[in-house]
């Protein structure tokens, strides 16, 4: 069992680097409903579009051979050899109902086929299929809200996008080559006041085990004392992307901010009722444990835009307490596990937008943890890391009571080899980011246009990286990107990472090698 | 349309540098292992249920999962409080929860009797676990839904210095009989003969055990909300000397087995004896 007992440790690790309460689109306040207020309009509008990603994976692992816990830093081709090969494809539909009088409006989104691997469910033997088979789960309903415009606000309930600020906190994954992105069950109010937006949320974050009513339709929560709960309270200052081009137009300096602070807690918790077992497990009164979590995160956005550049900085602060970190119900752990964590992001453009060429310089910090392993993605009852692991949860009773690595989220991309495929979020790390654009054509049936950045990145702890050492890669990342203006994106992206000492394998004497990545992205919007 | 015509160029090249670079073998491949990103993470086989009793599922040994226990040193005494002090339902709060600078850490690791070389002595063990913090004895076990069953023990090494040690009891001795709950009482009995370090031993043995409470046991880095303790009186009765009473007290969980177990010294004929010579506890 004491593999067990380390593991319980990973709820630390998830628990704490959950994001708490953030804002979601607060900016949006009642802005599509203000434009169907026409008393006899019943409008339906849908949006979306179709994406294809075709890629080659080349020597992801980087040669460098495995961990100490056995595991590549990346999957390596089991028929050997260095490349990967995916495709894959998704069809987004974003569906906005509008109630007669313009005061109520009903917004879904839809993934149909999301992510699917190309040619993953052939209807038979690979060498006999003929067809692909249907999917049970072919469709996924990702939010479902409703906004309802009232005299002294907006309202807004249900499940709905999470997006804040830069989204290196709350990531609705709106972008155009995201992957995931945060929705919250949520009911939230929003006012304009005094030349601001104030907004309080209140967010059914985790709720359960259910037990289901006599009718069988409905559903009711047996143990109110574990669910999750968070309220959030933000302000802020926002123009939105016309507003924002009005002025640019007009040659005036825009200048946007915002904050939030939310609170989320859990008094109790039933593990059993989550916890991966060998056979299901009924819960009981006598397994919901003592949990003791509360978490404050305090998010600072700034924005200003004027016609020859955009600064765009963002700042988070996260600190979270478990009093009681054990999954094993019966079981209490003596030490209670903290969390501080601080991220930051700075992004910048120069020379105006809408001219041939633009360049700019990012950069990042994510706080780090002293622990082996980056905390990235921990697992709930994943053991410790190892000195020289990619990833693992970053406390270990009772020697290591804090997990203290801020994690920025998964859609906010700043590369597309290092922390995007390999390690999977910024973490831990601090980065530099120069870019640059040039519009080779611009036509009237569309854009040509020539990205290019790189980006040098650096372990804030040495001891998370797998070799000990603090740099970790230098990243170079071109794109040809041509944009229709009837809704064609087509895209060919490039990378290579040289990888640095810290992605090293002393204990094999194994330098990490270069790995590289072409990408095709078609994407058909609506 | 030069600048596209380079362009074109460039990613013409990136595609030809991914098409060699894929050729060259993979010097992850010697030691690669599938990648399966769960394989750290397997789904637990038993998760407390907390009902007032311990039964065969919740007492299954987990082959090969290292255990860290604390082990007091040889011929350091501990004053203790088995009694212990009531708290709801009847239930006792035991406090073993004090951190003593001498104990060490000791990862003891059961395992599969059968690949032993004291194998054919012991066909029906399930399990084998060590006794020591040096692994050098192993005790050997039986399970089944009437109880848990002590079949003797074993030098780990066939022929280790201080000379092989294997002692089968003529039958198995009922360690715990289950369920195991409050207010149970048993008694098993069997002769046992064999070498010790060595040396030919022949004797008897007794073991009178009682589960007098259950409740919550407190030790220095966790507590047991709802552990048994069984307590037993173990009369040695070699075949040559005097017998020699011993008590122990053990702490017992669910899904976890043994996480304690507090000695007596020889001699000291008290249930609740409040001097233990051997410690050992669960830790982390």
């Amino acid at each position: 069992m004491s593999a067990r007992i380390a593991s319980l440790l990973a709820l630390a690790s998830v628990l704490l680097l959950a994001r708490s309460a953030e804002a979601q689109g607060f900016h949006r306040v009642g802005d599509d409903i203000r434009s169907h207020q026409d008393p006899d309009d019943f409008s339906f509008e849908a949006h979306g579009y179709l994406r294809a990603r075709g890629e080659i994976l080349s020597n992801f692992d980087l040669d460098r051979g495995p961990t100490p816990s056995g595991q590549p830093l990346f999957p390596v081709p089991l028929d050997d050899g260095q490349n990967l090969y995916q495709a894959d494809m998704r069809l987004r539909s974003d569906i906005s109902i509008y109630a007669p009088g313009g005061s109520v409006a009903i917004h879904a989104r839809l993934d149909v086929l999301d992510n699917l691997t190309l040619g993953s469910t052939p209807d038979n033997i690979p060498s006999a299929t003929v067809g692909q088979r249907s999917l049970d789960t072919a469709i996924h309903l990702r939010r479902a809200w409703a906004e309802v415009l009232t005299p002294f606000g907006l309202l807004t309930v249900g499940r709905q996008a999470n997006q804040w600020g830069l989204g290196l906190l709350a990531n609705g994954g709106d972008c155009y080559d995201c992957d995931g992105g945060d929705a919250a069950d949520r009911i939230a109010f929003a006012t304009p006041l005094l030349g601001h937006i104030w907004a309080l949320a209140f967010d059914f974050s985790a709720t359960g085990p259910l037990a289901t009513r006599a009718s069988g339709f409905r559903a009711v929560d047996v143990t109110p004392t574990d669910d999750v709960r968070t309220v959030t309270f933000a302000f802020l200052q926002f123009l939105g992307e016309a507003g924002r081009r009005r002025r640019h137009v007009a040659g005036r300096t825009t200048f946007e901010y915002g904050a939030y602070v939310s609170y989320r807690w859990q008094d109790g918790d039933t593990p059993s009722s989550y916890l991966p077992t060998s056979r299901p497990i009924t819960p009981t009164a006598a397994q919901v444990v003592p949990r003791g979590l509360s978490a404050v995160a305090a998010d600072v956005w700034l924005r200003i835009e004027h016609r020859d550049f955009r600064i765009e900085l963002e700042g988070a602060l996260l600190y979270s307490r478990i009093a009681q970190t054990s999954l094993v119900p019966g079981v209490l752990l003596r030490d209670a596990i903290t969390g501080t964590q601080l991220g930051g992001a700075l992004e910048t453009d120069f020379l105006p937008r809408e001219g041939a060429f633009t360049f700019g310089l990012d950069t990042g910090v994510a706080s780090g943890d002293s622990a082996p392993g980056f905390g990235a993605f921990p697992r709930t009852l994943q053991a410790s890391p190892q000195a020289g692991d990619l990833d693992g949860p970053q406390a270990s009773l009772p020697y290591d009571t804090t997990v203290d690595n801020f994690r920025f989220h998964p859609d906010y991309r700043i590369d597309r080899i290092l922390f995007r495929e390999i390690i999977g979020r910024v973490t831990d790390a601090f980065y530099f980011r120069p870019h640059a654009r040039l519009r080779l054509v611009d036509a009237p049936f569309g854009a040509l246009s020539l990205t290019a950045y790189g980006v040098a990145s650096f372990a804030m702890q040495p001891t998370s990286t797998p070799s000990g050492q603090r740099p970790l890669g230098i990243e170079l990342d071109p794109a040809l990107t041509y944009e229709s203006r009837e809704g064609f994106i087509a895209a060919v992206e490039y990378a290579v990472l040289f990888p640095l000492a810290g992605l090293d394998n002393p204990a094999l004497g194994l330098g990490a090698t270069p790995a590289q990545l072409l990408r095709l992205r078609l994407q058909m919007l609506y | 349309m030069r600048a596209v015509a380079t362009v074109c160029l460039s990613v013409s090249c990136v595609v030809a540098l991914l098409a060699i670079a894929g050729c060259e073998p993979n010097r992850t491949h010697p030691m690669r292992l599938a990648w399966d990103a769960d394989a750290a993470v397997p789904p637990l086989g038993c998760v407390p249920n907390l009902d007032g009793r311990i039964e065969r599922m919740e007492l299954q040994p987990s082959i090969g999962t290292p255990v860290s226990f604390l082990f007091s040193p040889a011929g350091e005494h501990r004053d203790v409080d088995l009694a212990g002090t009531a708290i709801d339902n009847g239930m006792r709060r035991w406090d073993l929860g004090a951190d003593y600078g001498t104990d060490r850490v000791a990862r003891i690791i059961a395992i599969d009797p059968t690949m032993q070389w004291y194998a054919a002595n012991f066909p029906t063990a399930v399990v084998a676990v060590p006794t020591d913090p040096g692994g050098a004895i192993d005790a050997l076990y039986r399970l089944d839904d009437a109880g848990f069953y002590l079949l003797g023990l074993a030098s780990h090494a066939m022929d280790p210095p201080e000379g092989r040690t294997l002692l089968p009891y003529a039958t198995p001795i009922v360690l715990f009989q289950l369920p195991i709950e409050p207010g149970r009482a048993w008694i098993s009995a069997a002769d046992v003969s064999g070498t010790l370090r060595g040396l030919p031993y022949a004797g008897h043995d007794t073991y009178e055990n009682n589960v007098p409470a259950m409740g919550e046991l407190r030790l220095p880095d966790l507590t047991f909300t709802q552990a048994m303790r069984v307590a037993t009186r173990v009369t040695i009765s070699p075949s040559a000397g005097a017998p020699v009473v011993r008590r122990q007290s053990t702490f017992v969980f669910e899904c976890f087995g043994q996480v304690t177990s507090v000695t007596a010294r020889d001699g000291d004929d008290v249930e609740d004896f409040t001097s233990a010579a051997a410690m050992q506890r669960f830790g982390l």
